[in-house]
């Protein structure tokens, strides 16, 4: 019975980031790395992966220290630990994958001061058990790379019209069916007239796309939440 | 005694976030000991593909040391004598490493045997996106492109552009830029003599 308790809250722990408490829909944390970084899926699932690894390392070391750090200090030691997860994500991204460290650029460094990871470390690893930090670690990395993924998807689809894999080894963009494979436009044959219909928008790509598709999809999730709510209330 | 207890506890406080500092230093040296030599070689790539871009008519790119440096300079300058498919010099291309808006910005300056400048490349930096970091793009570094030459000197000053607002917002940057190119020049100046 307390082994199903234990897995139940442990799964709450990690699912917790992943919808109810998302970093960015949810908690509207870590917005500046996401604006930054999304107009690629493959820089958002870069940046996705290394702030989770800097997550799960910060999180699991400041747990099993909470005795050791003195309180008076605990912000200074939590920066100490977390930059040092950074620069070694910063050191590998330069070795191993070196496209994604120049893409992401000043955002990699950025990830010291990004508040969802401060902000788990202190309201939650500092607190709770390793296991626990572990399972809250996975979850709010993994929600905050879905979020990115999702942003950045909408961002590039409609920004260019493909999709750029080729820092991963693709061989070249990837274009959705409808999309002209040459042209990377989408294009119609109306009885025999070529018709151009869309070729990408520069502006979902810059930064003030950014705002404007985060606060459409903000939109969008707080108009379900209501719906949900309005039904659970009749 | 009061005094003596709140010092021993400070010192113990600090001790501990030594402790933590020490810890981290010791793991950072690991992890750099590993990844060092792949950071090198991808940083060797990036520069041959950059040689190759700035001077496509080069054949052979061979890297030489300015002499006038002491051995400490000579990692920041140096450069790559290019030689045509038949043995002949063709230009150089210097490497320098300036200090720009947000830290160290490495550039690579293609000249002619007379040193003026054919091309230019703005490597690892860590300028401001979308202001000092435009400088990446050839576009903007197109305004340093044919001078060092008697009929056009090398715009060392921004009124000297033609079209100044073009780097605006970007001073620092461009001033920069600007101190790496006229020390390449005096090094290859130096250095050719």
């Amino acid at each position: 019975m307390s082994d199903i308790k234990k897995s139940n809250r442990y799964f709450n722990e990690f699912s917790k980031g992943i919808l109810k408490e998302n970093p960015v829909f949810m908690l509207l944390l870590g917005l500046c790395p996401t604006l930054a970084v999304t107009s690629m899926v493959a820089n958002g699932i870069g940046m996705g992966i290394a702030a989770t690894f800097v997550l799960i390392c910060s999180n699991i070391l400041i747990s099993l220290l909470k005795d050791f750090i003195p309180d008076k200090v605990r912000i200074p030691a939590y920066i100490v630990i977390i930059a040092s997860f950074v620069t070694i994500v910063e050191m590998l991204m330069k070795a191993f994958v070196p496209f994604l460290a120049k893409s992401l650029g000043i955002f990699v460094p950025l990830i010291v001061v990004n508040c969802i990871i401060l902000g788990r470390a202190e309201a939650f690893a500092s607190k709770n058990s390793l296991t626990d930090s572990i399972m809250d670690a996975l979850g709010m990395g993994l929600g905050f790379t879905i979020a990115l993924i999702i942003i950045s998807f909408v961002r590039e689809m409609l920004g260019n019209c493909w999709f750029d894999f080729t820092g991963y080894g693709a061989k070249d963009v990837l274009t959705l069916p409808i999309v002209n494979k040459e042209t990377k436009e989408i294009v119609f044959y109306i009885l025999g007239q070529r018709l151009e219909f869309y070729s990408g928008s520069f502006v979902l790509i810059s930064a003030s796309g950014a705002f404007f598709i985060i606060g459409l999809l903000l939109a969008s999730i707080n108009a379900i939440k209501d719906k949900i709510n309005s039904k659970e209330i009749k | 005694m009061d005094d003596d207890k709140k010092k021993s506890k400070l010192l113990f406080i600090a001790l501990k976030l030594t402790v933590i500092c020490f810890a981290a230093v010791i793991l950072l040296i690991v992890v750099n000991i590993i990844t060092a030599p792949f950071i090198i070689r991808n940083n060797e790539k990036v520069e041959k593909e950059a040689n190759k871009e700035l001077m496509p008519e080069g054949n052979n790119f061979i890297r030489k040391n300015f002499s006038s440096l002491e051995e400490k300079q000579q990692k920041k300058y140096y450069y790559f004598e290019v030689q045509d498919s038949s043995g002949n010099i063709i230009g150089y291309i210097a490497s320098a490493i300036t200090n720009g808006y947000g830290g160290n910005m490495k550039l690579m300056i293609a000249f002619d045997k007379n040193l003026v400048i054919k091309n230019l490349k703005l490597l690892e930096n860590s300028e401001t996106p979308g202001i000092g970091k435009e400088f990446e793009k050839p576009k903007r570094m197109a305004i340093f492109i044919d001078t060092n030459s008697e009929s056009k000197p090398l715009p060392v000053k921004k009124y000297m552009l033609e079209n100044p607002d073009s780097v605006s917002g970007a001073t620092i940057s461009f001033n920069a830029i600007v101190k790496g190119i006229q020390r390449a020049i005096e090094l290859l100046n130096n250095q050719l003599k």
